[in-house]
């Protein structure tokens, strides 16, 4: 094979393997045959010694693939980011409609009942504290009674719904971490 | 010489021997030559390959004699690859040895 030969062969099997590069990678045989020619050497003879087109085509087509082994994430992270913002703007629309306005909603529900937890709570302590000033003025027993019998079931009231708002708010926030876990996964995934 | 098996032994002669002093392809396929049969096409990926992942730079050199030279020398990044895979040749060379001996019968 002549030097002309040998370079076209190396070409076409360069291009058929897809491999990047092609005219730097002829540039390095150009000048091994050139080196060899100056030192006397037949195109034939230099031709020979470096092998078969096809063979060195195929090196050229592993060593690229070891590159793309040893570093797997060029290019490819900046693609995934991308991916990973475009969801983020397709899924935060559908968060705010989910999200805020039943969101609101809910949170006013929640608030609401908090508060009459709370204001029961606050409503039995005040009438025991009156008890004593009840004792004090009225002689019958049973306006004492009625105070702290009335406290009893105020504060018991308070426990039941603090505890029915217990729950639900459980409830509400487990079903919130699902829903940004769901999110998370959507945005994540590859 | 089974051809996997010189692929990685080669990778280490070229790092070893630019690490050495700079050498120019040709040059470098010559003497890798006058010792192991390969084909010499064989060296240049494996030339570039170690170029682009950082462990030679190259440069150019107009000689007196014949075409101008693309040299090849080692980077500090090539410097630490090439003491890595050096030790680890010597040390898998010990292990085989345990296993295989050093006799030939």
């Amino acid at each position: 094979m002549t030097q002309a030969e040998f370079l076209k062969s190396l070409r076409q099997e360069l291009e058929r393997s897809q491999v990047q590069n092609i005219s730097d990678i002829l540039a390095d045989y150009e000048e091994h045959f050139q080196h060899g020619l100056s030192k006397k050497k037949s195109e034939e003879e230099i031709a020979l010694g470096l092998g078969f087109p096809s063979t060195i085509a195929k090196a050229y087509k592993t060593e690229s693939l070891i590159n793309e082994i040893n570093h797997p994430d060029n290019g490819f992270q900046l693609g995934l980011a991308l991916n990973i913002v475009t969801r983020l703007l397709v899924i935060a629309p559908f968060n705010f409609i989910v999200l805020f306005i039943p969101g609101i909603i809910i949170f006013s529900l929640m608030t609401a009942g908090w508060s009459v937890a709370v204001a029961f709570l606050f409503s039995g302590i005040g009438i025991l504290s009156f008890v004593p000033s009840v004792a004090g003025l009225s002689e019958s027993i049973w306006s004492i009674v009625a105070a702290v019998t009335t406290s009893l079931g105020l504060l018991g009231m308070a426990c039941v719904t603090g505890m029915l708002m217990f729950l639900v708010s459980k409830y509400i926030l487990l079903a919130l971490i699902n829903y940004l876990q769901w999110n998370l996964k959507f945005i994540t995934q590859k | 010489m089974n051809a996997q098996f010189k692929k990685g032994v080669l990778e280490l002669c070229v790092l070893r021997m630019i690490g050495r002093k700079d050498h120019y392809g040709y040059e470098l396929v010559e003497e890798i030559s006058k010792i192991l049969e390969i084909s010499e096409g064989t060296l240049y990926p494996i030339l570039r390959r170690l170029t682009e992942d950082k462990y030679f730079e190259t440069y150019l050199q107009e000689s007196s004699e014949g075409p101008p030279r693309k040299y090849y020398r080692i980077t500090k990044r090539g410097k630490e690859f090439q003491k890595e895979q050096f030790q680890q040749w010597m040390e898998f060379n010990q292990q085989i040895e345990a296993l295989i001996g050093r006799d030939i019968t």
